[in-house]
């Protein structure tokens, strides 16, 4: 088995479509972390997981899975490794029971027990036909799955999308589980920001094909700051000291990616923490510089 | 081996229904068709001769509908897996997982194969209840009928996974069906031209029978000059089969 040190390496990775491209994207995924992937919808986030996947060619750059080449060694990276989307894959006619037999010769390192532990703790009949389940009963089989063959890393595509804020903490501390053994990691991608708030050790923003900020979330909340003020204090800001400000009735707020800074240059602002959500939105108007 | 067991295994799931059904249909047949053969020995037609000679007539051909009966399910079991796998997206999944191309389109393909062993057996099986039935030899004929209706069967299934296997989500899907549709629409019409070009030279007001006589005579001749050529071009359908699906596998991921 090889030493890695990311678990999930992109350089410069590039993919044109009519429309679109993705444009020389790089970040890393940290081995024993998990990495939320943000962006908005069309940001690139899927094209960027099939990319690494090997599902569409890329143009461009390079990317290592598990320290595998994505290509070269996409057979064993891919046994060492699980996908799950937002929808499920299994086919309607399927039971949990038939499921197992299926992926029992698909995976090297796939344990029956593991499965069905998962199946039986979720509570997923092990003969009702995946037609007949839930959403939120089919994305935790498609986990039990994801989860049963001792997989390094976990590749998550919207896999939390429209599920209850139940189901999808239980899913959360399910992960939280999974990576205790430090040697496990997870790329989640997805746009409810307070999932990877609560879970996520890296974030990566990405809009429009492009990076836009990469890290650890506790720095980047712990650098990042809002600054309330009335449209006159705005007009005092060098537009290279603000990511964007956006502008209300009651003045303007700004976001600095340098709180410490700010703080120094801009003596009497206020600034106050931000979340993950607001840093979202004001690095997707970055380009506008002002909005409301 | 294990891979393309489990991929073997799951199409078995996905085909199981229609399969299963397809069985009972061809059973059912069997059972009519056998009773007709009891009937025709108990003298049952006896006192009304002309039902009774085109009976004797067209009995031989029962054989060939059980054929087409138990193959039937073969090709259309195909069908029923695709729609189902596109539904669930499961081409996209199948990719991330260790079954590469290969053993998928190899899985795919010894499915098929597994298939037409299981319906040529069923087909000797038949055969050997229609002999009981009517007094007459059936089974070697049947056996010898089945290759070439089994490669009458696998060209439409051919030209399906030419399009099928492409579909990568459900508006190929679509897009691939339209195109399938059209070329077995023109090819529905040029095979309807020829039989209507070779029934032409029976006139206006011949009977059914009578009308059908030339098609029925090519037929024969063709299949008696096909013949010993059924086993090459049958395995040669089977692999033009895998190297489409492994084709068009390999091509959803350069799309």
């Amino acid at each position: 088995m090889s030493e890695y040190e990311n678990a999930v390496e992109l350089k410069g990775v590039t993919k044109r479509y009519d429309g679109f491209t993705l444009d020389s994207l790089s970040f890393t995924v940290p081995k024993g972390c998990i990495m939320g992937f943000i962006g908005q919808n069309g940001a690139g986030k899927t094209t960027t997981i099939q990319s690494m996947l090997n599902i569409i060619p890329i143009d461009s750059g390079e990317i290592s899975l598990l320290g595998l080449d994505h290509i070269r060694d996409e057979n064993e990276a891919k046994e060492r490794m699980s996908a799950v989307f937002d929808d499920c894959p299994f086919g309607e006619v399927f039971t949990a029971e038939q499921i197992e037999k299926v992926f029992r010769g698909l995976y090297l390192n796939w344990s029956k027990s593991t499965f069905f532990q998962y199946v039986d703790k979720f509570q997923i009949p092990r003969k009702k036909k995946v037609g007949n389940l839930s959403k939120g009963m089919k994305m935790k089989l498609q986990i039990a799955v994801a989860l049963s063959h001792d997989a390094e890393l976990l590749v998550m595509d919207e896999a939390t999308a429209g599920l209850d804020p139940i189901v999808r903490n239980e899913i959360l501390d399910l992960f939280r589980d999974y990576l205790m053994d430090g040697n496990r990691s997870i790329l989640m991608s997805s746009h409810i920001t307070s999932d990877l708030e609560k879970i996520a050790d890296c974030l990566t923003f990405i809009d429009n094909g492009k990076l836009l900020l990469t890290g650890y979330k506790d720095d980047i909340l712990e650098t990042h700051g809002v600054i309330k003020c009335t449209r006159e204090e705005y007009k005092e800001f060098a537009p290279e000291d603000y990511i964007s400000a956006r502008l209300n009735d009651f003045g303007a707020e700004i976001m600095t990616a340098d709180r410490a800074e700010t703080a120094r240059k801009y003596s009497g602002a206020i600034i106050e923490k931000t979340t993950l959500e607001e840093i979202m939105q004001f690095y997707v108007n970055a380009g506008k510089k002002e909005w409301s | 081996m294990a891979k393309i067991m489990s991929l073997i295994y799951r199409e078995w799931i996905l085909m199981r229904k229609i399969l299963l059904l397809g069985l009972a249909v061809a059973a059912g047949m069997l059972l009519m068709f056998s009773f007709l053969g009891y009937s025709f020995q108990n003298g049952a037609f006896i006192g009304n001769e002309k039902l009774s000679n085109m009976f004797a007539k067209t009995g031989g051909y029962f054989e060939t509908y059980l054929i087409v009966f138990f193959l039937f399910p073969v090709a259309g079991s195909c069908a029923a897996a695709y729609e189902s796998d596109i539904k669930a997206n499961w081409m996209r999944y199948a990719m991330t997982t260790p079954a590469d191309t290969k053993a998928r389109a190899l899985a795919h393909t010894l499915f098929l194969f597994i298939r037409i062993l299981a319906a040529f057996g069923l087909a000797v099986i038949a055969g050997m209840l229609m002999t009981e039935a009517f007094g007459k030899p059936f089974t070697a004929g049947m056996a010898a009928d089945f290759g070439l209706y089994c490669c009458i069967t696998l060209i439409p299934i051919c030209i399906s996974e030419l399009f099928w296997s492409k579909a990568k989500d459900v508006i190929s899907y679509k897009k691939q069906g339209s195109r399938m549709a059209c070329v077995f629409g023109g090819l529905g019409v040029v095979v309807g031209l020829l039989c209507a070009r070779t029934t032409k030279s029976a006139g206006t007001n011949a009977d059914p029978l009578t009308a059908l006589a030339p098609v029925i005579h090519k037929y024969v001749a063709f299949r008696n000059t096909v013949q010993p050529f059924v086993i090459p071009v049958l395995i040669g359908l089977i692999v033009l089969i895998y190297v489409t699906v492994k084709r068009n596998l390999d091509s959803l991921k350069r799309a």
